[in-house]
C-alpha cells in the first residue's frame, strides 16, 4: 500500500496537482484499492481534522500580520532601533536585523516579515551607502526569522499535527530565534568593520524618547500577546484575536493609517492564504488518519531503527531529507506530513517533541530562503526589482551562516528546550 | 447569448464573488472581536460564554471550506508547476492542466457527495452539538456546499484550458489574479 501512495503521491506532484487535492487523492485511491471502508471518511476526517480550537489562531495571526504590513507599526519599530543602535559601525544594517526580530515577535508569517521590514529597511540601506547584495540579502534573510520568534504560523501547524503544546513550542522558539539574530548582527558588525561602512551620528537622548513614545504601541504587542499565553490569561488563539483587535484598534484609532472601509480589503489576501493553509492542514491530516489506521509510523520506525542506530544520526538524515525534499515540494507541506510518520521513531531515540519541532521550523526557515519555494526571495524580487538569481546571491552567506545554526540547534537540545523545560514543565 | 442575459449573469457572478469574499474576511473579524470580547468579559465581568469555543470550531470549518473554494478560483494553493517549465509547447501545458483540474473536479464533487450523505446521516439520528445543541448536521453542509463550488471551479478551470488547447492560445493568458 504504501508503495502504491507514495508513487501516487509524487505522479500527481509532478502532474501539478494543488497539494492539498492531492492528498486527498492519494488517500482515496489507497482507501479504494486497500481497504473495504468507504469513502464516507474523507468528509469526516476533512471536518474533525478542522474541528479544534487552536486552529483559528493562525487566519487571526495572519489578518493581524496583514494589518500590520500595511499600517504604520513596522515604520515605528524600525525609527526606535534606528535611533538607539543607528549610531554603530554598521548601525543601520543591525538595526535592519533587531527590527526583523521585533517584527518576528509580532507576525508569525516570514513573508510578511521581509515586505514590512524590507520595504522601508533595503531602500533606507542603500542609500545610505550599504553595499546593495548585502542589504537585500541581509532583509531577505532575517526576516524569516518571522516564522522561529513565536508567533509563528509554521509552528501552530506542527503543533496540530504532532498534538503538542503551542505555549511550550512557542516558548522553544526564542532562543534558537535570538541565536540566529546574534550571528547574523555579528556577521554584520564583521562585514561593516572589514568595508569601513559609515556610521550615523548619534541619535539625541530626545530623538530616542520621541521615536519610543511612537513606537510604544507596536512594542507593547508582543507583550500582551506572549505575557497573556504564559501567564494562562488567554488561550494561543485568544492571544491572536487579541491581537488582531490590538492592531486594528492601533491603526484605525491611534495612527490613523488605515481607513475603516479600508480593512476587509486589507484583509482579504491574508484570510484567502490562510483559508488555504488550514485546508491543506485538514487534507494532510486526513491522509495522517489512514496512515496511522494502517500503522506506517510503526513500521516506519521498524525500518530506521533497522538501518540507523542512533539518534544523532537519524536527526542528520532527517535534516538532508527536508533540504532535499525543499526542491521538489515546499517544506511546510513536507512537514506536515512527514512529522506524523515519525513520531514512533522519536518516541524510539527519545527525541523531544518539541526540540524536533524547532528543527523543522528552521528547516522551514531555510525553505523560504531557497528556489523554488522560497517565498521570501519572491517577495524581496518584487520589493527590489532584482531578478531571483540577485537575490539568492546576496541570500548566501546567511544561508551558510543559518545552516551553522540548524547543526547547532540539532545537535544541542538545550538551546530548544531550556526556556520551556524551566517554566513550563 | 443574448446581450441582456449575458449582463445579467455576469452581474450575478459579480455579486456573488463579492459576497464570498466579503463573507470570508467579515465572519473572520466578528469571531476575533468575539473571541476577544471573551477574554474581556471573562476578566473584568467574571462571566464567560460557554459557547464560544464549540462556534469557532464550527465556524473554522466554514472559514476553511468557503477559503479553500475562493482559493481555487485565484489559484492560491500551492502546487508544483516545474514540470510545465519543462514541457515545452503551451498545447501540452493547458491540456495537461485540463487532465488535472478535471481529476480535481471529479474528487470535490465526490467529497461533496459523502459530506452530504454524512449531513443527512446526522439530521436522521438527530444529532444535537454539545453546547450549543443545535443540530449537528448544519455543521457538516459547509463541507458539501463548498466541495461542490471548488469542484466546479476545478471544471471551470478545465474549460477554459481545454478551449485554450483547441485554439493555442499562449499558457500565461490564464491565470489567477491576487484576491
Amino acid at each position: 500500500m504504501i508503495t502504491t501512495m507514495i508513487l501516487c503521491f509524487f505522479v500527481l506532484l509532478i502532474l501539478g496537482m494543488p497539494i492539498a487535492v492531492l492528498l486527498v487523492a492519494t488517500t482515496a485511491i489507497a482507501l479504494m484499492a486497500y481497504t473495504s471502508t468507504s469513502l464516507l471518511v474523507l468528509p469526516q476526517q476533512l471536518f474533525n481534522a478542522l474541528d479544534n480550537s487552536i486552529l483559528l489562531s493562525i487566519p487571526f495571526f495572519i489578518l493581524s500580520g496583514s494589518i500590520m504590513t500595511k499600517g504604520s507599526m513596522a515604520r515605528r519599530l524600525i525609527a526606535v532601533v534606528n535611533s538607539i543602535v543607528g549610531c554603530y559601525p554598521g548601525g543601520m544594517a543591525i538595526a535592519a536585523t533587531l527590527a526583523c526580530l521585533f517584527f518576528a515577535a509580532l507576525s508569525g508569517s516570514s513573508p510578511a516579515t521581509v515586505v514590512a521590514i524590507g520595504s522601508v529597511m533595503i531602500p533606507a540601506l542603500i542609500k545610505a551607502g550599504y553595499d546593495e547584495r548585502f542589504s537585500i540579502g541581509l532583509v531577505t534573510s532575517a526576516g524569516s526569522l518571522g516564522i522561529v520568534i513565536p508567533p509563528s504560523i509554521p509552528m501552530i501547524l506542527y503543533c496540530m499535527v504532532m498534538n503538542t503544546s503551542v505555549a511550550e513550542l512557542f516558548m522553544a522558539g526564542i532562543l534558537p530565534g535570538l541565536l540566529i539574530g546574534g550571528v547574523f548582527i555579528a556577521y554584520t558588525v564583521f562585514m561593516a568593520y572589514k568595508n569601513k561602512w559609515v556610521a550615523v551620528e548619534r541619535a539625541s537622548r530626545k530623538t530616542i524618547f520621541a521615536a519610543l513614545r511612537e513606537g510604544i504601541w507596536a512594542l507593547m504587542l508582543p507583550i500582551v500577546v506572549l505575557g497573556g499565553i504564559y501567564s494562562g490569561m488567554f488561550t494561543p488563539t485568544e492571544a491572536a484575536a487579541v491581537s488582531v483587535v490590538y492592531a486594528l484598534f492601533v491603526e484605525l484609532v491611534i495612527s490613523r493609517e488605515i481607513r475603516l472601509i479600508e480593512v476587509p480589503q486589507v484583509c482579504m489576501q491574508g484570510a484567502v492564504l490562510s483559508s488555504c493553509l488550514l485546508f491543506i492542514l485538514a487534507c494532510a491530516m486526513t491522509m495522517i488518519w489512514l496512515l496511522t489506521a494502517e500503522r506506517i509510523p510503526q513500521q516506519v520506525a521498524d525500518f530506521v531503527t533497522a538501518h540507523v542506530n542512533s539518534g544523532w544520526l537519524f536527526l542528520l538524515l532527517v535534516n538532508l531529507l527536508f533540504l532535499a525534499l525543499g526542491t521538489v515540494m515546499d517544506n511546510v507541506s513536507a512537514m506536515l506530513i512527514l512529522s506524523p510518520l515519525f513520531v514512533e521513531t522519536l518516541n524510539r531515540f527519545g527525541i523531544d517533541y518539541i526540540h524536533y519541532g524547532i528543527i523543522m521550523v528552521l528547516v522551514i526557515e531555510y525553505g523560504f530562503l531557497t528556489p523554488p519555494f522560497g517565498l521570501n526571495l519572491f517577495v524581496a524580487m518584487g520589493l527590489t526589482d532584482k531578478s531571483l538569481l540577485e537575490v539568492s546571491r546576496g541570500v548566501v552567506p546567511f544561508l551558510i551562516l543559518l545552516l551553522a545554526c540548524l547543526i547547532l540547534v540539532t545537535y544541542v537540545p538545550q538551546i530548544s528546550l531550556f526556556l520551556p523545560e524551566t517554566f513550563l514543565r | 447569448m443574448n446581450p441582456f442575459f449575458s449582463d445579467a449573469k455576469n452581474v450575478m457572478l459579480r455579486v456573488l464573488n463579492r459576497l464570498e469574499e466579503w463573507t470570508l474576511v467579515l465572519v473572520l473579524l466578528a469571531l476575533a472581536f468575539l473571541s476577544f470580547a471573551q477574554v474581556f468579559c471573562r476578566y473584568f465581568l467574571n462571566f464567560s460564554f460557554t459557547w464560544m469555543e464549540e462556534l469557532s470550531r464550527y465556524v473554522g470549518v466554514f472559514i476553511a471550506f468557503l477559503g479553500a473554494s475562493i482559493g481555487v478560483k485565484y489559484g492560491s494553493h500551492f502546487s508544483m508547476d516545474l514540470v510545465y517549465e519543462r514541457v515545452s509547447s503551451d498545447r501540452w501545458r493547458h491540456a495537461l492542466k485540463a487532465m488535472v483540474n478535471t481529476a480535481c473536479g471529479v474528487l470535490f464533487l465526490v467529497v461533496a457527495w459523502y459530506g452530504w450523505e454524512q449531513a443527512m446521516k446526522l439530521r436522521r439520528f438527530g444529532a444535537l452539538t454539545a453546547v450549543l445543541q443545535f443540530p449537528k448536521f448544519w455543521a457538516y453542509l459547509p463541507v458539501a456546499f463548498f466541495s461542490i463550488t471548488m469542484g466546479f471551479r476545478f471544471f471551470n478551470l478545465t474549460a477554459k484550458h481545454t478551449i485554450a488547447f483547441v485554439r493555442g492560445s499562449p499558457f500565461n493568458a490564464i491565470k489567477g489574479g491576487n484576491p
